[in-house]
């Protein structure tokens, strides 16, 4: 094929994989956030002004500004010159591809599980409008922490676009589509379960004002753990960046390949799980915070039981790359 | 591409075929670990030069830091106050190096690198970290008792099936202490980094105008306190579960 023609491929595909696989979470998790300020003005009709203001915040910093990085991706990806257009072939196409899953992948998590924070801030506000101040404050920082594995799905989907070669290479084609993978799917299970995790602290806070210190302060916790898988994806794309002496052949493209998957796709279920032992969790110890050490160990060793499958899928990932 | 592999997970000692894993020896973070003592050591020295009973300002904001923390160590313990004040100093010089390590940042110039982005620093807070929980955790119990809890709640039912069990939750346990030194880390590494790119490629977009000036004090101010808060409550909860 002509390299012009090579060129519009991948860049077409990968425009449009980042934003169209990032814009559905974004666009759920505002939904719900909107949801859920309409049922909240149904029992507060007079709390207008402070019921929209939640919604509204709510909106813009959790799907708001997760549906803003596949977008500068995709316009990367559409307009950032390739490094020798003479010579563009199957790496250009498959780094743009493999950025566009990355980003888009992984902000799909990350845009539905900030719904949760600020469907139960909307909540929150109509049970108490004069507590908005602190379950807004929290909200932000709750769905802050829970866009960090976009933020690594970023670093992953940028190095891609900045490294790429000219010609066609299958281990480096395995590599750029392995690491997009890895990071991708593996933010995505992460994204939603650290969002779940912050909505349980959230709705506590809501519900026991007085003890929003503590609530607050597992409910970073609960989230930090529930994040685990996103870091194993992390680490199997750097870990993959490493390979490019591997023999060329399509044993090595099925090798990085799989490492990808088998560290992206294997932290999903443990990613959402992990986020749903943190939501309860979370409310139970805003509920009873003289139970909070017993409540936080069964959480973490409920959160850590969950995520053998994600460790499963680390170990299998290295091993297709090292000792196969 | 090798290169940002080994930049990031393996290093080259230069002029050997020496391999340093997980980032090696970086000046820039050295030298900037260095920089971010200084100004801690500083502030700490401005702060507590002249101290009075009617605290004048830098006073008022350092015991405002102090005393919260102290709150969170002895909540998040539950012993006597007194025993707490040992994990104190960690847990709140961890954060005040951090937070500063995070907005070094801020500053203009290249030579300028958060400490934090260098995955040497952050691994080996890490450790350091997970490493007292171990150890303060064997204080506590003992060895066996240690030892026990890797093997698993079902371990102390009767019976042979508990024991079998242990087969497969004694693993997971030590992969699990393996995962949390791993996660703490490039948690921080990864959210700093990805900061750090994300502001230049944006910048590089819009030509400099107006949007990085919000960006940076977002990503350099918000998310770097969020991060070092989480890493050193993270630490914290690893002790207080650990001593338990």
């Amino acid at each position: 094929m002509e390299p012009q023609t090579l060129e519009a491929i991948g860049r077409i595909f990968g425009a449009g994989i980042a934003v169209g696989l990032g814009g559905i979470g974004a666009g759920i998790g505002m939904g719900m956030v909107a949801a859920s300020g309409d049922e909240g003005l149904m029992r507060q009709p007079t709390q207008n002004n402070a019921m929209v203001r939640t919604m509204l915040i709510g909106q813009a910093v959790g799907g708001g500004t997760v549906s803003v990085f596949p977008l500068v991706i995709a316009i990367l990806i559409l307009f950032m010159p390739a490094t020798d257009p003479e010579m563009v072939g199957g790496n250009f196409v498959a780094t743009m591809i493999g950025a566009g899953l990355a980003i888009g992948l992984g902000s799909f998590g990350s845009g539905l599980g900030c719904g949760w924070p600020g469907a139960t801030a909307c909540d929150g506000v109509a049970r108490n409008p004069r507590k908005i101040t602190p379950i807004t404050l929290r909200m932000v920082i709750g769905q802050a922490v829970a866009q960090s594995p976009t933020i690594f799905a970023m670093v992953i989907a940028l190095l891609l676009l900045f490294t790429q070669q000219p010609g066609t290479d299958v281990v480096h084609i395995g590599i750029v589509l392995g690491a997009g993978l890895a990071i991708g799917a593996g933010a995505l299970g992460p994204g939603i379960g650290s969002g779940i995790a912050a909505g349980g602290g959230i709705t506590g806070i809501g519900k026991w004002p007085q003890n929003q210190d503590v609530t607050f302060r597992n409910m970073l916790v609960a989230q930090a753990v529930c994040q685990t898988p996103a870091i194993f994806g992390l680490l199997v794309a750097f870990v993959l960046f490493t390979r490019h002496a591997m023999e060329p052949g399509w044993t090595s493209l099925a090798q990085l390949l799989a490492a990808g998957i088998a560290a992206g796709f294997g932290g999903i279920g443990a990613g959402i799980g992990s986020g749903f032992a943190g939501e309860t969790a979370c409310e139970a110890i805003a509920a009873r915070v003289r139970s909070e050490n017993v409540i936080l160990r069964t959480m973490l060793t409920g959160q850590a039981v969950s995520q053998t499958t994600a460790v499963y899928a680390l170990v299998i990932a290295l091993v297709v790359l090292y000792i196969v | 591409m090798d290169d940002i592999g080994e930049r990031y997970i393996l290093y080259y000692l230069p002029g050997t075929n020496l391999e340093i894993p997980m980032g090696g020896v970086n000046p820039y973070t050295v030298v900037n670990t260095l920089v971010v003592m200084a100004v801690l050591w500083g502030l700490m020295y401005a702060a507590t030069r002249r101290l009075s009973a009617v605290p004048n300002r830098g006073q008022a904001a350092l015991e405002w830091v102090v005393g919260a923390f102290d709150n969170l160590v002895a909540s998040s313990l539950e012993m006597d106050r007194e025993k707490n004040r040992r994990f104190f100093p960690l847990i709140t010089g961890m954060f005040l190096f951090l937070i500063l390590a995070n907005f070094l940042g801020f500053l203009p110039g290249p030579w300028f690198e958060e400490p934090t982005a260098d995955l040497s620093t952050t691994l080996g807070l890490g450790i350091l970290g997970v490493g007292i929980a171990v150890v303060c955790g064997i204080a506590a119990k003992g060895i066996w008792g240690y030892l026990e809890e890797l093997l698993g709640p079902l371990w102390q039912q009767p019976g042979i099936a508990g024991k079998i069990s242990a087969l497969f939750f004694f693993p997971l346990n030590v992969v699990g202490e393996i995962s949390k030194v791993l996660s703490i880390s490039f948690r921080l590494f990864g959210n700093i980094v990805g900061s750090a790119v994300l502001l230049v490629v944006i910048s590089h977009l819009v030509f400099y105008l107006v949007l990085p000036i919000g960006l940076l004090f977002f990503f350099v101010f918000f998310v770097g306190a969020i991060q070092a808060f989480v890493f050193a409550m993270l630490t914290l909860t690893y002790i207080s579960v650990a001593i338990k």
